[in-house]
Parts: C-alpha cells; structure tokens; sequence
C-alpha cells in the first residue's frame, strides 16, 4: 500500500473508528484499525464484532493494498504529524509507515496484513434502504434509551426495538420494570423493518447522531437491513451492528389501554420534588411514595437508615385518594427524557403499574412510558 | 484437508467426517483421551471444517477462512485469527480481559465463561457460516463455570458448536457429561509417536525411553526427551532406589523433604520410576523371576502412590510412605 492523504482527512477517520476498536478483545486483532486503499479511496474501519465503523475518503493511492495497524498508538502518531499531507506506505510483514511530506518526521509501526482482520460485514446490493431524520432517530434513541435493561445475558431486552410500519417508526425499550415507547410518523414515507439494537450499538449511534447533527443542519440517516446486521450511514460514516437474534417481549400487553385516573402535573416541578426526595430514600431500593389527594401530590419518603423525606405539589385533580410506591429513578429518567412543559399521569391502583405520557400528545408524535409500582 | 493431518485417530476422525458429510453435526462434543494425542488438532480441524466458506464439507483447508481458524495471533491471548472460533482455557486469557483482577491459578473461572462463551452466544456467527468454542482441559471448568455453561451448551442456538477437549472425563460434572456425546481418542501407535519425535529431530537414543514411558502422547514423548529433564528424573529414580536399600526410613524422609510441591511433577518422575521397575523386571523374567516378581510387586506400589496423589495426598507423606512398601514388598522374597 502507498497513499498520500491529508493530515486532518486521516485524523478524523481514525478518530472516529479507534472509539470501536477494543484494546483489551480477547481477539488481539480487534485493536486494530483496517486501512484499505482501493482506486482513489482509502477506507478505515475499525470492529470489535458487535459494532462496524467504516469511513473513507478521497486520497492519492499509488499502490492499493491494506494492513491493520493498532488503533490507539496510529491515533497517537497522527496527531503528532504536521498538518498537510501525510504518506502511508507498508514493506514486507505489514511494518505501515507514515510521514510527513515536507518534513522528516517519520513512524514505522508494526501491523499485520489486512486478510488476517476480521471480515467486516457489508450489505447485499438488493436490501432495502430506508431514510430517517437523523433529528428523528436522535429523538427515538433519547427517550426509550434508559430503559434498556443492562443485564447482558438476556439479550433480547439489552436492546431496543426498532420498527418501521408504513410511515410510523416506533422505538421500544424494557427492562421488566418499565417499559418506553416513543413512536413518530415519517411524512411521505413507507417500509417494514423490525430489529432489535443492542444497547452498546443504541450509545454509538446516539453520540454518531449527535456528531452529524452539530457538523450539518438537517442530516438524514440510511438504514440498511441485511443479513444478521444493520448498517446505518450518517454523512459519509457506515455504522454496522449485529442485530439480537430474539423475540422482543409482547409489549402492547404491557401497555395498559386506559387508567382509571388521569393528572396533569408541571413536568420540571414533579422533576425537582422527586430529585429532592430520593436523596433522602433508601439507596437500595431508591423507592418513593407517591400519594394524589384532592388538588395536591405528596411525594414521601421513609427509611430507618436515612430518615424521612416530604414534598407536595398542586396538581388539578379531584378524586379519591390513591398512594403508590415507586422507584424514583424511573421516574426521572422518564421526566428528564422529554421536554413538554407538562406530563400526564395515569394510575389506577396501588399495584397497577403507572403510564406517563408527555403532555403535548399529537397523532404525528406520541410517547408512552409505562412503569411499574413497588411495595413500601 | 484438515483432517488428513491427524494420524493414528481413525475411529476420532471416522465419526466427525460422518457427521460433517451427513450434515448432523452434533452442538457439543467431548473428546477424551490422553494428553497430547490430537485432541485439539482434531478440534481444529473441526473448526475449519464448520467455518470454511470453500463447497467440501470436510473443509478445504486453503480458503481464508479456514487458514484463519487454525493461525493463531501471536502474542497472548493467542487466540485464533477467525472471530467465529474462540478457545476457552485456563489462564489463557489475560486477568483484565475476562474482567478479573487476578490469573486463573487453578481453574477455569466463570469470568472467562460469561465474558468469552456468554456474552458471545445469542449472536450469530461474524462471518455468517458458524461458531466454534474449544474448550481445553474442560475437567478445569470450577463447579460455578461449568454449572453457568450448562444452558448454553444443552441448547445453543443455529450454528453455535462446541467441543470440550479432556483427558479426564471423569472429573467433569455429570451434568456437562450428559449434556456432550463423547468422542474417544486413543493413545497413539509407536510408530505415530515415533514419527513425530523424528520430524523433531530427537537423537535415537533418546527416542527409546521416551517411547516407552509416553505412553502413546506426542507431548508427553516430547517432554521426555529434553535433556535436563530425563537426567533430573534419573537422578530421582536412583535415590529412592537408594532409600529403599537403606538401613532405615531417614532417607526416605530426607528425600520426602527435599520435594518441590509441584505435585505434577512428581507424578512425572513416579511413572518414571514405574517405567525403571517395569524395565528391569522384564530383564529379569527370565533368569530370577522371584526377584522379578519383587519389582513388579514394586511396580503396584508406585501406581498406588500416583492414585494417593491425584486424590490429593500430601506429596511428603506419599513419598515416604512409598518407599515403607516398596521395602515391604522387598521383605517376603523367597531368595
């Protein structure tokens, strides 16, 4: 291989794989970076099996060819090159070097031949291809994302569940104690997909999403479904992900269809009083009593070890008196996800589980969050 | 062909082509046998055979596929090059990457099962054709591992294989046992062994012990072979024989306190003092076969210590008390 690329072209592509690559796989060759040059391209990807990046770039290619090289000390190394154009060339037994055209700095760095790198999945040419908003899927991601359950030897709810019906998307999330679920219509568009994203690849993408979002105005992302993976493209970045091979948990039965009760409560207010009582609440269980009288909401805490705590808020509500345990972190991962000046707040007994909707409901853009209560 | 390359494993090699030219590969195999007679090349070849992306079902051993599975990275871990074939063994991995703070000393911790099987198991495959798990000296499994282990391998999902390489099936839980079907490797043919320590270039003299006392193991002939090991062994076999001619027990003792606590390498040097009795009662057969008969009785002592051994007695005690019957069984010869 021989290239000559600028400085900042290769910076950012390397920058933006080496979060992939994982130094410590039990496969030494994941901490690499794959570089290969082809026609007048130079691709860089990086894997650790689970998750694909793989970026290219217009650059000067005298002989193609490709070598993996570690991840980390090439970041390292081209940070501290002059800017302007860099030329990479690799000898017998992949030694990679590069150097500063102009300059007589210069690094030689052992890798190994591009064939013994993991073969990176691609997409068949015939697969379907659908565009989002990437404002839209940052949107998805941002309010289901928390309730992804972190136990990774059940897979099939360390992910999210992503569909597309007709123009609907809809993103889905549960960890067995709540349930989130944020769908939006996508104007003038139609397809079928269901995956369900693992929940290391959902972070990925929402810090790719948050990258393109601040670089461009109104990028849209391609999602591709092929095989056991998804790949997603963002300005010129292809993401891929193997997607869980699992049913998702029926959740529409999880969903109840209406609640007996239904409040409106201000969303930052309930926030602050719920953030202030669970400091006093007890650290294992991080459970809070939450009690609707007539006009008001008690939210109170009691635990031997750490004390009581007492907040109240005025609500419009005129009904019976109904206390509900629940855990507060719940509740504020929900409350802290959207952005509605109010929350509507549906119970119905003190072991029905609870629905939070975001207050400005619309056809266009809806959000359930559904969470269940605990005994105190 | 992968398979062409393991010599002396017939009936090993027979099953597995069976069931990979049938199609009916079964999820988990175990492959019991002595140390050092194919089991883990036969597993390799295995691995190519169920990854190669070439049309031979028994694997075509040139596609890139399945060069990757049998290389090795260099370095540690020296795992294989293929991302679909992963080894499983006791501290073969570093401590940080099965998230541990220490090395596996002793057995094959449930932090390598969950990291390196587990976590692993509900994908499918990288490259799309299969997933192998070797698991090597799986007797080494600890009870919290194997018992982790039992879902995944009762009932692994499309394409997921593995196969459990020991040389001590009976130290594996029943309910691992129950859940592989077993595939028996048998010692090696002198010849086979004879082979291999000729490509390795092992001077003839040497060949001879070695050949005996392997026990139809490749490692084992190998290891017997090195220099500075064959004379310590030699060293040990004349002192016991001289705490056995001995007036008392004092050297016996002295002897019992000098050993190291490597307990295998004791069990080492005891068959090799069962291969001198053995030799020397077979020159003797024909001329004294009383004190013939002596050595033999000689002969079961030393086995019997190796099983005190493995049943975790302490090596100073088994020591001594060894050399008190070897001098028994001295005592009621007729002259």
């Amino acid at each position: 291989m021989d290239l000559e690329i600028p400085k900042k072209d290769l910076l950012r592509l390397v920058s933006r794989c080496q979060g992939v690559a994982d130094k410590k796989s039990a496969m030494p060759a994941l901490a690499n970076v794959l570089l290969a040059a082809d026609g007048s391209t130079l691709r860089v990807s990086a894997t650790d099996l689970y998750l694909g990046v793989t970026g290219q770039v217009n650059a000067q290619v005298k002989t193609p060819g490709s070598v993996a090289v570690p991840a980390r000390d090439l970041l390292e190394r081209i940070k501290a090159m002059p800017d302007g154009p860099l030329h990479v060339t690799t000898s017998e037994g992949a030694q990679t070097t590069i150097k500063a055209v102009g300059s007589p700095r210069r690094y030689t760095l052992p890798g190994i031949p591009g064939a013994e790198f993991p073969q990176l999945p691609m997409p068949t040419p015939d697969a379907p291809r659908l565009e989002l908003p990437v404002d839209l899927l940052a949107l998805l991601i941002a309010r289901t994302h928390f309730s992804i359950s972190t136990d990774e030897t059940r897979a099939h709810v360390n992910s999210a569940l992503f569909e597309w019906s007709g123009d609907r998307v809809r993103m889905v999330s549960t960890d067995g104690h709540r349930l989130s679920k944020m769908e939006a219509t996508v104007a003038g568009s139609a397809a079928t997909a269901t995956m369900l994203i693992p929940l290391k690849a959902i972070h990925e993408l929402r810090r790719l999403a948050d990258e393109a979002r601040a670089e461009k105005d109104a990028p849209v992302v391609t999602i591709t479904q092929s095989g056991p993976s998804a790949f997603f493209t963002i300005a010129g970045t292809q993401f891929s992900v193997k997607l869980v091979d699992a049913q998702f948990p029926p959740y529409q039965q999880v969903i109840p269809a209406m609640t007996e009760r239904s409040i409106r409560a201000p969303r930052s207010a309930l926030a602050d009083a719920l953030k202030a009582i669970s400091l006093a609440a007890s650290d294992r269980t991080g459970g809070v009593k939450i009690s609707v009288t007539s006009g008001s909401l008690r939210i109170t805490s009691e635990s031997p070890d750490t004390g009581n705590a007492f907040d109240e808020l005025t609500i419009d509500y005129d009904g019976p008196e109904l206390t509900i345990g629940f855990n507060a972190k719940y509740f504020l991962d929900v409350l802290n996800g959207i952005d509605d000046e109010e929350i509507i707040f549906g119970i119905s007994g003190e072991l029905d589980p609870a629905v939070l909707k975001a207050g400005n409901e619309s056809s266009e853009r809806s959000y359930v969050a559904v969470i269940m209560p605990m005994r105190i | 062909m992968p398979f062409t390359h393991i010599l002396g494993q017939d009936m090993a090699i027979s099953t597995l082509t069976r069931a990979l030219t049938s199609g009916r590969v079964h999820h988990a195999y175990r492959f019991e046998g002595p140390p050092g007679v194919g089991k883990e090349m036969t597993a390799t070849a295995l691995a190519q055979a169920l990854v190669c992306v070439g049309d031979d079902p028994l694997g075509c051993g040139a596609c890139s596929a399945c060069q990757r599975a049998a290389g090795r990275s260099p370095g540690r871990p020296a795992s294989p090059l293929h991302p679909d074939v992963a080894i499983v063994a006791r501290n073969f991995y570093p401590a940080a990457t099965i998230g541990r703070k220490t090395d596996e000393s002793s057995e094959i911790s449930v932090d390598q099962v969950r990291t390196i099987v587990l976590q692993h198991a509900s994908y499918p495959a990288h490259e799309g054709r299969a997933r192998v798990f070797l698991v090597r000296d799986a007797d080494e499994l600890s009870t919290g591992a194997a018992n982790a282990l039992l879902k995944t391998l009762e009932e692994p999902r499309q394409g997921t294989y593995f196969v459990l390489l020991t040389s001590r099936p009976d130290a594996l839980l029943n309910t691992i046992r129950s859940r592989t079907m077993p595939v028996r490797f048998g010692p090696l043919p002198e010849a086979v062994v004879r082979d291999a320590l000729e490509a390795a270039e092992i001077p003839a003299e040497r060949q001879e012990l070695a050949l005996e006392m392997a026990g139809g193991s490749v490692s084992a002939a190998l290891e017997l072979c090195d220099e500075e090991a064959t004379e310590a062994r030699e060293a040990f076999v004349r002192r016991v024989f001289e705490a056995v001619d001995a007036r008392d027990l004092g050297m016996a003792v002295t002897l019992a306190e000098s050993l190291e606590k490597d307990k295998d390498r004791l069990k080492a040097d005891l068959r090799a003092l069962g291969a001198a009795l053995a030799r020397r009662a077979r020159g003797e057969v024909d001329e004294a076969p009383a004190s013939a008969e002596v050595l033999a009785r000689r002969y079961e002592a030393v086995g019997r210590a190796v099983v005190r051994l493995e049943r975790n007695a302490s090596p100073q005690l088994a020591m001594v008390s060894l050399v008190a019957d070897l001098r028994e069984a001295g005592r009621y010869c007729v002259p």
